[in-house]
């Protein structure tokens, strides 16, 4: 009887498994989730890599190559088979801290694929910004990230906007009404 | 700078469809931007041209607009998109 060896507990009858200490438990499941997310972690780190490996041979070949097309499809389907991150993962992928990844996720830097009942991030979104925050911090600059990174993803966003191509286009050939007119004593 | 703006047809478009208040935010904007040229927008775009040409101004929401200089150098043009104007300085 497990009672016998570790002595009863004050009061109690011993129980079948006592002779497991219960603060063990709590150590083990922490271990656990450490373990998880490490593991994780690593998984999603190689997929990265695999990643930008293929995405590194499609920019080799030009724009209109089909072969670029295909490649950089296969990168694309790679990340969406993975689906969703959590953030804390997210986190240890871009070197930030989970309260920025969720502050990030919260003003839409970094999709959220779910919201309920917990966060879930949106793979490629993560992969995206992880090249931008590479980017920014090889340049040096680390300062005001999230506003740094925020501004280069609404501008991919814009130049790929049809209006301002337009607009670019009527400037190139001059069309325009005059809204506020040089003073004229500066003309 | 005292700076001239013009609109492109583009952006005409789109300075009718905006609201009371987006126009009148616009319509400051402008007026700004007419006074003290580029230094009334926010940021400048980074990129190849005629990206690094660009510079954007935030106004309310998700409302931003966009100015493209003909020229980065000098007085010249620039024009904005998004809500579109072109302005000559």
């Amino acid at each position: 009887m497990p009672g016998d060896y570790y002595g009863p507990a004050r009061g109690k009858l011993p129980l079948a498994g006592s002779e497991k200490k219960p603060h063990t438990r709590k150590r083990d499941r922490r271990r656990g989730d450490a373990m998880t997310i490490a593991v994780e972690e690593r998984r999603l780190r190689s997929l990265f890599e695999r990643v930008e490996a293929v995405e590194d041979v499609a920019r080799t070949l030009a724009e209109d190559d089909e072969r670029r097309a295909k490649l950089l499809a296969v990168s694309d389907s790679a990340l969406a088979e993975e689906g969703t991150v959590r953030p804390v993962i997210a986190a240890r992928l871009l070197g930030l801290s989970e309260k920025t990844v969720r502050a990030w996720a919260a003003a839409d830097v970094l999709a959220v694929a779910r919201s309920s009942p917990r966060l879930l991030l949106d793979v490629r979104s993560v992969h995206a910004v992880s090249h931008l925050v590479s980017e920014l911090r090889a340049a040096g600059q680390d300062r005001d990230l999230l506003d740094q990174v925020w501004r280069r993803l609404t501008n991919a966003a814009l130049l790929d906007r049809d209006d301002l191509r337009e607009s670019l286009g009527q400037m190139r050939r001059g069309e325009g009404r005059v809204l506020r007119p040089l003073p004229p004593d500066t003309t | 700078m005292p700076t001239e703006v013009v609109a492109t047809p583009r952006a005409e478009q789109q300075i009718a469809g905006l609201d009371r208040i987006h126009a009148k935010a616009f319509g400051d904007c402008l007026d700004d931007l007419a006074a003290r040229g580029c230094k009334a927008l926010g940021y400048r775009l980074s990129g190849p041209a005629p990206v690094d040409h660009m510079c954007v101004k935030h106004l309310r929401d998700s409302f931003r607009v966009v100015v493209a200089f003909e020229d980065a150098a000098g007085p010249g043009y620039c024009w904005s998109a998004a809500t579109t104007t072109r302005i000559r300085s």
